[in-house]
């Protein structure tokens, strides 16, 4: 049995042969509740915790599509022998995979007072599990630790199906004054678990997270000096830049974590003069002025990195006399205007692949901002609020296919978050004034 | 002729006997050096004019290549040490199963679930009505329509959409264990695919690379590339670059996974 040399043409026994065309089909997941494992009225409202995270986790994620309850079998579903794969499949639930379980607090052993699930994730067209059954532990019997648990298994599920690890475990930093002096909060990015990172007790605003999630730069008040200062996100203390000097605001840290964009009025010569475009290292030190000072007049402000590249910026700047959006390289070199369709464009959010800007737009003769995206390869916009309100400051989610913004449709200013085709807005917070969020990386 | 003496004769059967015994021993110990023993060493070409011709297969999924089972045709069964060592009982590795429908629970101690001898406090079928349903706000922008095509694919595409063009050939034994894999790698791709609304119709695009363990993704290379490579293409290359492919499935024991790819534009 000789087996003949390979040549290049020739098919060289590849183990998959397959392909993709344009308008590949969704795929659809079956999600009955988990079942709580005993008739006790704490793992039933945890079980209800779990169950409902999960649901809007896979619900939200813009990848998969769940199949309608109203369809599903009776019957609790806890156990692999428990699942026809036939009554899944058949006309009205239509699901390819389906998820399913129970949820514990064990009395005994390693897990002993903890939210615990049995998780499954099954294939039902091979009756095979797609993951391998796993129980998890929360670590304490709080909503939190089912939230906990229901986030990582979404997570696990989309990353099993080819879709990364989705949104259900990153975070959303964000302004807060419900507690008097606005300071940076952060929350899960469905709006649980708000807590206060800063306690300047002055004014803390523009975060922006370090690219492995670990920090948050922000400009910090502290009396009348203004500062870039950095706060790792679990708490401790927070590190302004050395000698501040004027007004330091809006700071993009570049992809490499290595430095940071900032505006800043420190060099200006009379009290006309707004604030610039600099670049430091990420302690602060050997900062650089972007562009040379007599060609600069006006206001430029908000830079961001090209996460892609981080070689480039898009900032805003009015020196054309209206609010703009530009792009330059990182040397100051290639100025060039990016939004060319008059009105005033505000808040560029560059996407994670770098083929997007996301922007609030306040057309001419319109009285107020919603969010578009530009296209950097094609040059089209398009839009994704419409309506009567003011939606600014979007921020990308670290998957590319979710944008938190702030809008007052509800009357105060609060954070929502939407898909990237502006379907599903979500409200985020409901207390006190909330606004200019950041969406976190994946936490390790 | 002189006729030997009884005593002579004896002698001589004595020494004659001795001698072929001693050469009888010798031929035992010499003869394996002397004549060549066919071992069946596996792939090797040295089994003889009719030996067995095999090359070895790096790229054969799911099946593991048992152990060569080394055996020596002169083996004397002696349990005499001080002549030479016996031969080792050949072990044939059987390749390992594992059994899909194993619950594999991480947790050494884990306490019994307690088996459910009371109904739910909640009914066990919901209506529709009670569960959040997706909003669809009227200030929403409607995917593929309003002032552009955003150019974002999800998993919402309309009901009805072709589902095929994706074919499944090759030699079969990755796919059919694990097809599952297969689907989500394809997810992956599509998923990174980015379909600008410019592409033209064209032949189909094929990208050949492989996956590892991890599912990282390597030795990417266009099938057939034209000679600048168009912009179909390299949107290809780039979709499969930055797939997110999962880790291949945790019973997988064979070497990295060779794909070849098609991207169809037409529409």
């Amino acid at each position: 049995m000789l087996l003949a040399p390979m040549g290049a043409a020739v098919l060289r026994g590849q183990q998959i042969d397959t392909g993709t065309t344009v308008g590949m089909k969704a795929v659809k997941i079956a999600v009955p509740e988990f079942r709580p494992s005993a008739a006790d009225a704490k793992i039933n409202h945890l079980a209800e915790v779990f169950n409902q995270t999960l649901w809007n986790d896979l619900d939200f994620s813009g990848n998969v599509v769940l199949a309608s309850r109203s369809y599903y079998p009776l019957g609790n579903f806890v156990n692999p022998a428990d699942i026809r794969p036939e009554d899944w499949t058949r006309t009205g639930v239509e699901a390819a995979y389906i998820t399913y379980g129970s949820v514990a607090i064990p009395t005994s052993g390693q897990m002993r007072g903890a939210f615990t699930a049995d998780l499954h994730f099954t294939e039902l067209k091979s009756n095979r599990p797609a993951l391998q059954p796993v129980r998890w532990g929360g670590g304490l019997d709080t909503d939190d630790a089912a939230r906990f648990v229901a986030h990582n298994w979404a997570s696990a599920i989309l990353e099993n199906l080819g879709f990364g690890k989705g949104v259900a475990t990153t975070k959303i930093a964000y302004v807060s004054d419900r507690a008097g002096a606005k300071e940076v909060y952060i929350m899960d990015y469905d709006g649980y678990g708000p807590f206060p990172l800063t306690s300047l007790r002055d004014l803390s605003l523009t975060p922006a997270w370090s690219p492995d999630s670990e920090h948050i730069a922000y400009m910090g008040y502290r009396g009348s000096v203004t500062n870039i200062e950095i706060i790792p996100r679990r708490g401790g203390p927070s590190v302004p830049f050395p000698s501040p000097v004027g007004l330091n605001t809006t700071p993009a840290w570049s992809p490499d974590g290595k430095r940071i964009a900032f505006a800043s009025n420190r060099d200006r010569h009379s009290s006309g003069d707004g604030p610039e475009i600099y670049v430091a290292n990420s302690n602060g030190t050997n900062m650089i002025r972007l562009l040379p000072r007599p060609t600069s007049r006006g206001i430029d402000t908000s830079p961001v990195w090209n996460p892609a590249t981080g070689r480039e910026l898009a900032f805003v700047s009015d020196r054309s006399g209206t609010q703009q959006i530009y792009r330059i390289n990182d040397d100051g070199t290639n100025l060039r205007r990016i939004i060319d369709d008059g009105g005033d464009a505000e808040n560029p959010s560059w996407s994670p692949d770098g083929n997007f800007l996301a922007f609030a737009w306040k057309r001419s003769g319109n009285s107020r901002f919603d969010i578009y995206l530009h296209d950097l390869v094609t040059g089209r916009n398009s839009q994704l609020t419409r309506d009567t309100s003011d939606n600014e400051k979007p921020t990308w989610s670290p998957d590319g296919k979710h944008i938190a913004f702030e809008s007052n449709r509800t009357g105060a200013l609060q954070i929502f978050s939407m898909l990237a085709d502006g379907n599903k807005p979500q409200q985020l917070t409901r207390s006190g004034i909330n606004k200019a969020p950041a969406w976190s990386g994946y936490i390790k | 002729m002189t006729k030997r003496s009884p005593i002579v004769s004896t002698w001589f059967s004595l020494v004659a006997s001795v001698v072929l015994h001693l050469v009888a021993v010798l031929l035992v110990f010499v003869a394996p050096s002397l004549f060549q023993a066919k071992t069946a060493t596996w792939g090797s070409r040295a089994g003889g004019h009719d030996g067995v011709n095999i090359k070895i297969v790096s790229n054969m999924a799911g099946i593991a290549l048992p152990t060569p089972v080394v055996t020596t045709d002169d083996a004397v069964v002696s349990e005499n040490k001080s002549v030479h060592k016996s031969e080792p009982e050949p072990k044939v590795k059987v390749p390992e199963k594992s059994d899909p429908a194993a619950i594999k629970l991480p947790s050494k101690t884990a306490p019994k679930v307690q088996k459910e001898t009371t109904k739910p406090a909640q009914p066990t079928k919901t209506a529709s009505a009670d569960l959040p349903q997706p909003q669809n706000p009227s200030n929403a922008v409607a995917y593929g329509q309003g002032g552009g095509n955003p150019a974002i694919r999800y998993g919402q595409t309309a009901p009805g959409t072709d589902p095929t063009g994706a074919e499944f050939a090759g030699d079969g034994t990755f796919g059919e264990k694990y097809g599952s894999y297969v689907e989500s790698m394809k997810r992956a791709i599509t998923d990174a695919w980015r379909l600008n609304g410019t592409q033209q119709r064209t032949p189909r695009i094929y990208v050949t690379f492989t996956i590892d363990a991890k599912g990282q993704v390597s030795n990417v290379a266009l099938q057939d590339p034209t000679t600048n490579a168009t912009a179909m293409e390299r949107a290809a290359m780039l979709a499969v670059r930055t797939a997110k492919l999962p880790p291949l499935p945790s019973d997988y024991r064979g070497p990295p996974v060779a794909v070849r790819f098609y991207f169809d534009y037409a529409k």
